[in-house]
């Protein structure tokens, strides 16, 4: 049987209600020994969607994330702040850390990245931290 | 109808006053004036309030003035009902006599040569200026622990970032939890080594004290998103060194100079944030009357718990006892925090409801409590905090926490507030 051709469940239930019970029990098994029948999947509907995951980061990308995560703040300040240390121009935005990367990778190595964001770190460490202290 | 400016003066200066208030009027403004009523010794709370009644106190300093008492009682209200004072210098001797005063008498408009069209007209415009758009409001319930500084830090951040209000925090508490909720320690110290702090505008006198000139620059920005600058979201810091105001006998403070130091700094944050904030320390002392004289509007957070409600039962005394006149309800909101709150109670929804229902039925707090409660947070605790902060905003439950319904009832309840306050 075609999939153009399959009836709907619908109309399934419309023929069973008409059958007596035997030819119905007839039916249902003639169902279950033909599981590869386009009619079974039509019953059964859409499979579900399987969740995007987002991709791992690897490399450079994780070894800044895991730097920056004591910052507190949005993504996309942690972005301006590395494009900021390493002298990007204002007119360079990025939203993620994993944009500003690409975009810094166009003029810098990630040895370069890596060296002016432990110096930001170091920096944002010694002024931003929020423990408080007893004197 | 509030009228814009109320003439304080004695009758032998009532000549003064008529061509004062003809001046006011040519320029568009209205004026009040003393009644045979209000001079009477014995009405001194019907004085405050015709005082409070007017959105501005024009002060005639003359000999007459100075020898008698009626015009100082309504300098005196006007400056404990946050009512802008414009002095107007008559006569020589006035200044010596009026000194007692906390007024600035340096910014005194000089009339002792006559009542020129010119210095007519600074008077006018000082009034006109005195009407600045910005509502103060100060955070207060004098029982601690209900969620003043972490509610008015989060509350106005809404107003910020949902309402695009600009906004000044003052932290008026020895404490400075405020400062320490929005800027790291060394931040805070050096704000302090540069005499940017709360202590600086109180302090009148020493290497401590803040040029006035200088006040509208001691706000530290707390918004550093880009596009972001002073005079958006700002924070006037506070400083431990205030407690010097809180005791009885003040050996190197002086409170005059202080309380006309702080009615100066709220007068220039006026004209340039939409809302000052000021969060005050939880009792009642000299720093409470600065922060309640200089408010337009007073927000009491309330626990769900017995001992918030004996905070507010005593709040209304302390105000109207700073004010010298009887309050009304619609100076106040009350504001219930930290609902649904199960690590207080095992019953939250009877001890919210409870509660709720104990301020409604109360004859002065009833019309005052908002129908839009805060739940309780994690982010809303001013819980120990390992990170760094870089942009101060982002400590706030707005920027942190993702429950929709807490967000929601934060810009919700802040703008109740402000329509309360009369912000436009």
């Amino acid at each position: 049987m075609s999939k153009a051709s399959a009836p709907g469940p619908r109309a399934l239930r419309k023929a069973a209600a008409a059958l007596t019970e035997a030819e119905l029990k007839a039916l249902l098994t003639y169902v279950r020994t033909r599981t590869n029948d386009k009619l079974l999947a039509i019953a059964a509907g859409k499979p579900k969607a399987k969740p995007k995951t987002k991709p791992v980061p690897q490399g450079l990308t994780a070894e800044i994330l895991a730097l920056m995560q004591p910052i507190l703040g949005p993504a996309q300040e942690k972005a301006e702040l590395l494009l900021d240390a390493c002298g990007a121009p204002p007119e360079v935005k990025a939203k993620t850390l994993g944009e500003a990367l690409r975009k810094l990778r166009r003029t810098k190595s990630d040895d370069q990245i890596r060296a002016t964001a432990q110096e930001l770190m170091a920096r944002i460490a010694k002024r931003h931290g929020m423990r408080e202290t007893v004197t | 109808m509030t009228a814009s400016a109320y003439l304080a003066f004695e009758p032998e200066d009532q000549a003064l006053a008529d061509t004062i208030g003809a001046a006011l009027v040519a320029d568009g403004l209205s004026y009040a004036v003393p009644t045979a009523d209000t001079r009477r010794l014995e009405q001194s709370s019907i004085l405050a309030a015709a005082v409070a009644d007017s959105r501005s106190l024009v002060a005639i300093l003359s000999d007459a003035s100075g020898r008698a008492q009626t015009a100082k009682r309504e300098t005196l209200a006007a400056l404990n009902n946050g009512r802008p004072v414009v002095p107007v210098l008559a006569s020589d001797g006035a200044s010596q006599s009026w000194g007692g005063l906390p007024l600035d008498l340096d910014a005194a408009i000089d009339l002792r040569a006559g009542p020129s069209p010119e210095r007519l007209a600074a008077v006018a415009a000082a009034v006109r200026a005195a009407h600045a758009p910005g509502r103060v409001v100060a955070m207060l319930n004098i029982k601690g622990g209900v969620g003043k500084t972490v509610l008015s830090a989060n509350l106005f951040s809404a107003a910020h970032l949902f309402d695009h209000r600009s906004v000044a925090f003052i932290d008026l508490d020895p404490q400075h939890n405020l400062s320490q909720y929005f800027l790291p320690a060394e931040e805070r110290n050096e704000l302090r080594a540069e005499n940017r702090t709360i202590y600086g505008v109180m302090m009148a006198k020493g290497p401590n004290a803040a040029a006035r000139s200088e006040f509208l620059n001691l706000a530290a920005p707390i918004n550093r998103s880009r596009g972001m600058g002073r005079g958006q979201f700002d924070l006037l810091v506070g400083d431990e060194r205030l407690f010097e105001f809180t005791l009885d006998e003040p050996a190197t403070v002086d409170k005059h100079a202080a309380f006309a130091r702080f009615q100066a700094l709220i007068a220039a944050l006026r004209a340039r944030y939409s809302v000052v904030v000021i969060d005050v320390n939880p009792c009642a002392t000299f720093l409470t009357r600065c922060a309640i004289a200089a408010a337009d509007h007073i927000v009491a957070p309330v626990r769900p718990e017995k001992y918030s409600l004996t905070g507010l039962t005593m709040l209304e005394q302390v105000v109207r006892a700073v004010r010298g006149r009887p309050v009304k309800p619609s100076e106040f909101t009350v504001v219930l925090n930290g609902v649904n709150d199960r690590t207080r109670s095992p019953l939250p929804g009877d001890v919210d409801a409870f509660t709720r229902a104990e301020i409604a039925a109360a004859p002065f707090f009833g019309s005052t409590l908002i129908e839009t409660a805060i739940p309780y947070s994690g982010a809303l605790r001013a819980a120990p905090m390992d990170r760094f902060v870089v942009n101060p905003i982002n400590v706030t439950a707005l920027m942190r926490e993702r429950q929709r319904d807490v967000k929601d009832s934060l810009a919700r309840a802040a703008a109740e507030i402000l329509k309360r306050a009369g912000a436009a």
